[in-house]
């Protein structure tokens, strides 16, 4: 996987690439802090160009909600593709994060 | 010169001693330049080598670890006599490669698998893989609280654990059978096995871990588990 964070106007954006799985909990960290650290009140997740995600890339993304949660920002899941598509759906995420195109 | 029938063996990384006392042993003979073998030995493993190994084994893909060639021989004796495509690695190497990806994509191309089909088995193989990682062979037991501070406790257990051969040089087996209708897919670790009763595959969505299991569910038409919790057996409409 590999990751990048901007900041800018009220939004955190976290453009995530590849193949998010177990292995990438080092670069998760890295994300972690830059959401517990930022002041934008949405998260913004851009997974199109995600090609696999499992079940503990999942996790992840739930413990960035629980993070901005805590301090009151929402998590927005965008751009999913293909497998990423149907394992959030079969997760029924879609009570947990907004979910955009 | 290989006879024509005879089960071969090519090695890939591995030293010629220990690859000439694996083929004595399993009772395979080294394959000629023409033919692909029934078995590929390999060591020092990365994802380039074991595509190359999956692409080009009939049978079977078998690692040497710790250049124990009996350990070798003995898997590589057992997975050529059985049909379809096996790989069999340690622990460390199953955690340090794309194995189910590039399992499944060895398997697609034999089965002309579509593109859809092969995600799924994919995904429903590598969570399989990652619980016989991580659970079974490693030993690392389920996040406790699911908070984010448990879940960096739990990888570095898992990185720690790499570091200890007891649990890191433990065999990881994929393999894989077919007919016309169905592919069935066994994945074996060498851990202690778990209490079955106590796997529930769960779904409720704010869950950060244990959805594994659900996901394969979800994805296979059957699923069983085996041998006390270490050998999950898995069949898909292909």
């Amino acid at each position: 996987m590999n990751h990048d964070c901007q900041e800018q106007d009220g939004q955190l954006s976290v453009r995530l690439q590849g193949r998010v799985t177990y292995a990438d909990h080092a670069q998760f960290r890295q994300i972690i802090n830059q959401v517990r650290g930022a002041t934008a009140a949405t998260v913004v997740v851009d997974l199109a160009e995600v090609e696999f995600i499992d079940s503990a890339g999942l996790g992840m993304l739930l413990m960035m909600r629980d993070t901005a949660e805590s301090r009151s920002a929402s998590v927005v899941l965008r751009g999913a593709q293909g497998q990423v598509a149907r394992i959030i759906a079969a997760s029924k995420f879609e009570s947990l994060f907004a979910l955009e195109d | 010169m290989t006879k024509l029938g005879e089960p071969t063996l090519i090695a890939d990384g591995v030293a010629p001693a220990v690859s000439e006392e694996v083929a004595r042993r399993a009772g395979l003979a080294p394959a000629g330049d023409g033919g692909g073998a029934l078995v590929v030995l390999i060591a020092d493993v990365d994802d380039e080598r074991l595509e190359r190994a999956l692409t080009a084994a009939a049978r079977a893909c078998v690692e040497v670890i710790d250049r124990d060639a009996a350990d070798a021989a003995a898997v590589a004796a057992r997975l050529s006599a059985e049909p379809g495509l096996a790989v069999s690695l340690s622990t460390a190497t199953g955690h340090a490669t794309e194995l189910a990806r590039l399992f499944v994509e060895a398997l697609g191309r034999r089965l002309g698998l579509d593109e859809e089909r092969r995600q799924a088995v994919e995904l429903a193989v590598h969570e399989a893989v990652v619980n016989a990682l991580l659970h079974g062979n490693l030993e690392v037991g389920p996040l406790p609280k699911e908070t984010v501070e448990d879940f960096i406790a739990h990888c570095n257990a898992v990185e720690a654990r790499l570091t200890d051969p007891d649990y890191a040089l433990r065999r990881l087996e994929v393999r894989a059978s077919w007919d016309d209708g169905r592919v069935t897919v066994v994945v074996a670790d060498a851990g202690p096995g778990f209490d079955v009763e106590s796997l529930a595959a769960r779904n409720e969505p704010t869950r950060k871990s244990g959805r594994g299991l659900f996901l394969i569910g979800e994805l296979a038409e059957d699923v069983a588990i085996e041998d006390g919790g270490r050998r999950l057996v898995m069949t898909f409409r292909r």
